[in-house]
């Protein structure tokens, strides 16, 4: 039994208690959400970039979590629209990027594992993904020269469990922020930082509400309903109109029909990195996403209630496309995808 | 995948025999171990329970039916019998949606009776306009409890937000609608009389009740069609004005 200490092992060596890890507090931004039974260390979150950028967590020895989440990308799979797995088999969902997990509370499009720690093991085991199994990457890891002094470290002594890992993969997600990008910078400093005329625009069109035809308003893309806050997500899940006839989404967490065709709203830091987009990766850039919210919604019964152009559009000329566009751009954060704190280990 | 996930859960089953395991999500809902006074909300249409998602409520010329309610409520203030104000300065979110009764903990009141309590469906205008990131994470007005109730580099928060369908002639075509009431001059003011409520070291419960009904036809009737069925409260839009000018009957004292 993975916690009951085995009577004929000399007895364990001990290790002084992990380094707690300091969180840099940015402005505009939450505290972070503190998981009570994993804080944050130094050495957790050490052990955690190990194993996540470790192939031997995978059946064949050729893929680790960085395979389909590459740091340069906002942790996404290389433009893929479907990943990979070890065998060859192919996925049925994008890879998701990865930053800014700790303000989340549900995980994956549809949002059926609800802690990370759930989360991390499951592609480990994933048939079409690493396909290994818990045990023997467990042994695998009891066996290298580098993992018993490391989980030591982080957890006091050398045990090494499935528990132990996905609280450490845990850990280094939790940790990797992107708080960096040019819109960020030019919020704590607009006169130093200012946003180009175009992307000024695209802000200003991002957060104003829909004004129909007619209206004496100026015009809105009304996005921020949903990627609001500095997060640029507000944490729900909704139908942002892809199809008529929805997917489950999160129907499968709720049971509830109301819920069909609902997915994880990703936030859209770092969004002109992550392409292709949606659940299913089905556009290929950012122009076809503002086409599809201009003038491509689908009405379904469980539309969102604040997608009100669906049907009429929100007639935006190509000047507002481009400078929609060029806002989404600001987003981009180089200091994160470049953070040697997140980077592979190994290399 | 489901096997697989089955399986992790199997796992977890047996990882958590031994280890406790701890649940981290903090619950927004006060435990009633605190003195002082709770504040009780039922909500309701026309005297009924609200249920969500049919679309069943009449209101001037449509069927409605409510699919969200989140507000506000702050700035509470009791008054004594001889007619001076005591301040507990609670924030209360109420989302009807998720809770139809919900219970919030307001906070303490000294010794004395108190026959009246005051408040404000909406945020005070310093509030409105402070960083939310530097709440804490569970408070009402923090970003991981209130991003659905702000707007961002806008006004603020959204005082009262109200979601849901009307019935048009052709049910296929059913609208919706969403009114999002907030800015600092669309805040409304309550003062409820007729209270009995002991301040001191006891638990008190006041009991209110917000009825939807009136948002639409008191004193203002407020027909759904096309043209009307959101509003944000930006500035100049008749619809906003038109809805605050019933807010002020949504709240009473239940008997
Ligand atoms: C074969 C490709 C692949 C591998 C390997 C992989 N992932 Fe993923 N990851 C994905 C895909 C695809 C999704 C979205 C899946 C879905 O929603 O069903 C995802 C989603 C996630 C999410 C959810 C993010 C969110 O916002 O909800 C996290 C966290 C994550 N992966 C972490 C990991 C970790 C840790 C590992 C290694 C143990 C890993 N991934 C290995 C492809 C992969
Ligand atoms: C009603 C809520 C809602 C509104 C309003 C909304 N979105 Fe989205 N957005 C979503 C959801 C939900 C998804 C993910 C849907 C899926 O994958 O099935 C999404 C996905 C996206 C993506 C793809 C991100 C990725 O990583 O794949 C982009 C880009 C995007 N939205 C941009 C916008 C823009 C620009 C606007 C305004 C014109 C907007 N959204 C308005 C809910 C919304």
């Amino acid at each position: 039994m993975a916690c009951k200490p085995d009577s004929n092992n000399p007895p364990a060596k001990t290790y002084p208690p992990p380094t707690p890890y300091q969180w840099v507090q940015k402005p505009f931004f939450p505290p972070p959400v503190i998981r009570s039974d994993n804080a944050l260390t130094v050495e957790g979150i050490e052990l955690g970039r190990h194993l996540f950028y470790d192939t031997q967590l995978s059946g064949d020895g050729t893929q680790s979590c960085a395979s389909c989440h590459n740091q340069a990308l906002a942790f996404t799979d290389n433009g893929r629209r479907f990943s990979t797995g070890i065998t060859g088999a192919i996925g049925t969902k994008n890879s998701m990027a990865l930053f800014n997990l700790t303000w989340s509370s549900r995980f994956f499009w549809d949002g059926r594992v609800a802690t990370l720690r759930q989360q991390v093991l499951l592609p480990i085991e994933d048939p079409i993904e690493m396909h290994d199994n818990l045990p023997n990457v467990v042994n695998k890891l009891k066996n290298s020269a580098l993992y018993p002094d490391m989980f030591g470290k982080a957890f006091g002594d050398e045990e090494i469990n499935a528990e132990r890992m996905a609280k450490a993969l845990e850990q280094f997600i939790l940790s990797i922020t992107s708080t960096d990008s040019k819109f960020d910078r030019y919020r704590i400093n607009p006169v130093l930082n200012p946003l180009t005329a175009s992307e000024q625009r695209g802000f200003d069109l991002f957060m104003r509400e829909f004004s129909p035809a007619g209206s004496n308003r100026p015009k809105g893309a009304d996005c921020f309903h949903c990627h609001g806050t500095h997060l640029f997500t507000v944490n729900n899940f909704t139908n942002n109109g892809l199809d008529a006839n929805p997917a489950t989404g999160f129907q499968i967490v709720t049971g509830n029909p109301l819920d069909r065709g609902k997915f994880k709203t990703p936030s859209l830091r770092n969004v002109a990195l992550t392409a292709p987009y949606m659940h299913d990766g089905r556009f290929s850039t950012l122009e076809e996403v503002i086409d599809h919210y201009n003038s491509g919604l689908q009405a379904s019964p469980t539309i969102d209630i604040n997608l009100k152009s669906t049907g009429v559009g929100l007639g935006l000329t190509a000047q507002d496309k481009a400078d929609l566009l060029a806002f989404l751009h600001t987003l981009s954060d180089t200091v994160y995808t470049n953070n040697p704190a997140y980077a592979n280990p190994f290399r | 995948m489901k096997k697989m996930y089955a399986l992790f859960i199997l796992l977890l089953v047996v990882l958590s025999a031994c280890k406790e395991k701890s649940t981290p999500a903090p619950d927004p809902d006060p435990q009633p171990v605190r003195n002082g006074v709770y504040l009780r909300m039922e909500h309701l249409f026309q005297g009924s329970p609200l249920s969500y998602g049919s679309v069943a409520w009449p209101t001037i010329n449509n069927n409605i039916g409510v699919n969200n309610l989140t507000y506000y409520l702050s700035g509470f203030e009791f008054q004594k019998q001889d007619g001076s104000w005591e301040k507990v300065g609670a924030y209360a979110m109420f989302t009807a949606h998720e809770k139809s009764t919900d219970t919030v903990y307001l906070g303490t009141l000294p010794n004395g009776t108190y026959q009246a309590v005051r408040f404000f469906l909406g945020v005070d205008s310093v509030a409105n306009h402070a960083d939310p990131a530097l709440w804490p994470n569970d408070h009402p007005l923090g970003l991981m409890r209130a991003a659905p109730m702000h707007w961002s580099w806008n006004a603020g928060y959204i005082f009262m937000k109200l979601e849901g369908r009307y019935r048009t002639a052709n049910p296929l075509l059913d609208g919706f609608f969403s009114f999002h009431i907030g800015r600092d001059d669309l805040i409304t003011s309550y003062q409820l009389n007729g209270l009995q409520v002991e301040g001191g070291a006891n638990k008190q419960y006041l009991k209110m009740k917000f009825d939807v009904a009136p948002f639409f036809n008191t004193p203002h009737a407020h027909v759904l069609s096309d043209t009307s069925f959101f509003t944000h409260s930006a500035f100049g839009d008749p619809i906003a004005n038109i809805l605050h000018g019933n807010m002020g009957n949504l709240i009473s004292i239940q008997p």
